[in-house]
């Protein structure tokens, strides 16, 4: 039978790619696991379709090869992340300080990986079913070794501790609310929008009625969520989590704003609020930095921008509560907060072009990287001057090996 | 004079007026070194390494006016070993490692690094008495063959070599901006061809 026969094929196939990539030089131990973990689910698909034979049941057969498709498919991307996770171009320093402030906050049993990514916008991936506790964090290429851009890092942990603390559940009934009582302020607006022989009594158990404001909620929620990794990323980071969003993101692109997020101006006041609240101090002139993105048009897609703003108002009326429970999961997650004091030794340090020590973390490291960076009197006195992005970057990362270090040694001490 | 160990251990630990301090950082045990009869510190094994891409490789050139630091890159990969692996160095191979520790040498010191001959005996050989300049600042890149015939395996963080440190008479207190400066990686660095080697480098018709 032609298509169980390719189906063992293609899995054979993925199999001998997963040991290729067994070979590559891995800079840490989680990467080989997840692929150890591919490997056995890709092998107990093949021990499946094996156990095929003429005499099954069609559907049977074209059943477990249409799993055995999906499996692939899925998996495919994650073979490729965990190829680049092992690229030179990573500052592989920062693996095990991002993993321990990883497991601080998401417990003690997550697995992380780090790759460079062919994708401009850093990205996670996480709940993968087979890489259970897997945490899979891609930066852009270009920047996979620039530590300044790790505090980005702090937004996409935030959507793993967004699933662990079941925030969509806790903020679901707020945002459906809202945007309910939204469309009952804009009945005749919505009306016209959508024609039919509604009431408002109807819109929450009315079929067609859920229907016309469902993608409203999905864009709140998702909003929300995106958010809420801001604030997530300032509370871990501070004011380096600013610099390093402006440094990728500033002014914004050009194009149709994507409606899983807030629009750029509102987003930066949005975190602005969440700096302030959190005694973090926003760079000046920051919000002036950033253009908002295209809206839908008002002409020939009213049904849609109507709905965007739904979803823009009832996520913007959550935003109090999202950035206290960012503040508080950090604060009790015994996360150290960063210390102004300890910024200042290692921006002395890095003044005599040497890494500093007793760092006490991440947040202090690059905290101080960003505060040497954007001080134009920096080194100019010395002949580094020219090469102080470079540099800066070396004495970043050492800096990182050398808190690594005392992190691993610090019982014995 | 070459500084004894608990010299070096003094200068480690500097006022804080001193704008041009001796740095080691990671930072040696600094009451080991005071009561250290030697007249170094030791030095250990970085993460990264740097090995040459042979089968790209016809020669290389170094009379060649147009050989850059950036063509040097071209043919050599980088590795990065962990701590707690591996590098297994083999027989009549030849890779540029790295020191764990970040020198800042100041302004009136300089140095030499020298193997350890606890890893000489075992054909370990390690640079061959890299200077280290006043002003330096940065990870040293070190030069590691073995010359025996057992394969060496090699793990980050252990002590791989000595740095000797003598004093320099000097007036100026800048740093170095050679190409080496400010690195933690292990670099090939650029071989200059100054303007007497080019003409010489020349045939005539």
């Amino acid at each position: 039978m032609l298509p169980l026969q390719h189906a063992r094929k293609r899995v054979r196939s993925f199999l001998a790619e997963i040991n290729r990539l067994r070979e590559s030089e891995f800079p840490y131990e989680q990467s080989k696991g997840a692929l150890a973990l591919i490997q056995e689910v890709a092998e107990r698909h093949l021990e499946s379709l094996d156990a095929l034979t003429d005499e099954n049941d069609i559907d049977t057969v074209i059943n477990e090869c249409g799993m055995t498709v999906t499996f692939l498919y899925d998996n495919l991307p994650f073979l490729g992340f965990i190829l680049r996770s092992t690229n030179i171009r990573n500052g592989f320093e920062v693996y095990f300080p991002l993993l321990r402030l990883a497991r601080a906050i998401l417990g003690e049993d997550t697995k992380l990986i780090i790759s460079s990514e062919w994708d401009y916008s850093p990205f996670i991936y996480g709940g993968i079913p087979e890489l259970p506790g897997f945490v899979l964090i891609g930066l852009p290429a270009p920047e996979s070794a620039n530590p300044l851009l790790m505090p980005l890092a702090g937004h996409e942990l935030g959507h793993s501790v967004w699933i662990k603390h079941k925030c969509k559940d806790i903020f679901a009934t707020e945002i459906r609310e809202k945007i309910l009582s939204e469309i009952k302020a804009r009945w005749t607006e919505y009306t016209i929008l959508f024609p039919g022989d509604l009431t408002d009594a109807d819109l929450e158990t009315d079929l067609f009625a859920l229907q016309t404001w469902a993608p409203a909620f999905d864009w709140a929620i998702n909003q929300a969520e995106e958010e809420f990794c801001d604030y997530i990323g300032i509370a871990i980071f501070g004011e380096a989590y600013l610099h390093a969003f402006a440094y990728l993101l500033a002014p914004g692109m050009s194009d149709e704003r994507p409606f899983h997020y807030p629009n750029m101006r509102r987003r930066v006041a949005d975190m602005k609020e969440a700096a302030t609240t959190m005694g973090v101090a926003t760079p000046q002139s920051y919000e002036q930095c950033f253009i908002d993105m295209v809206e839908p048009d008002d002409a020939t897609e009213r049904e849609k921008k109507f709905l965007l703003s739904l979803a823009d108002t009832a996520s913007q009326s959550i935003r109090s509560q999202l950035i206290e429970k960012a503040r508080t999961l950090i604060l009790n997650s015994g996360f150290i907060p960063r210390s102004n004091e300890i910024i200042k030794n290692i921006v002395g340090r890095f003044e005599l072009v040497v890494p500093a020590e007793d760092t006490r973390g991440l947040s202090n490291i690059l905290n101080a990287g960003w505060v040497a960076l954007n001080d134009d009197s920096f080194w100019r006195k010395t002949n580094l001057s020219e090469m102080k992005d470079t540099t800066l970057k070396e004495l970043i990362l050492k800096t990182i090996e050398v808190y690594e270090i005392e992190e691993r040694t610090r019982v014995s001490r | 004079m070459i500084l004894k160990a608990d010299q070096i251990a003094k200068r480690l630990v500097p006022s804080e007026e001193d704008i041009d301090p001796l740095v080691i950082v990671p930072k040696p045990n600094i009451e080991l070194l005071k009561q250290a009869g030697e007249a170094s510190v030791d030095l250990r094994l970085g993460t990264w390494f740097l090995t040459l891409r042979q089968a790209r490789l016809t020669h290389l050139s170094v009379a060649n006016k147009d050989a850059s630091y950036e063509d040097d890159i071209k043919f050599a990969r980088t590795h990065y070993i962990p701590f707690g692996k591996e590098f297994i160095l083999h027989p009549r191979s030849f890779v540029l490692g790295v020191t764990l520790e970040w020198v800042r040498m100041a302004g009136d010191l300089a140095g030499y690094v020298i193997g350890k001959s606890s890893w000489g005996r075992r054909g370990l050989i390690i640079a061959t008495a890299t200077g280290v300049h006043p002003g330096f600042t940065g990870c040293l890149t070190l030069e590691l063959s073995n010359i025996g015939e057992i394969p060496i395996a090699i793990k980050p963080g252990i002590k791989i070599c000595q740095l000797f440190i003598h004093d320099v008479k000097s007036e100026t207190k800048t740093l170095s901006a050679s190409c080496f400066v400010g690195r933690r990686k292990p670099t090939l660095g650029r071989i200059v061809i100054d303007e007497l080697a080019q003409k010489l480098s020349e045939e005539l018709d």
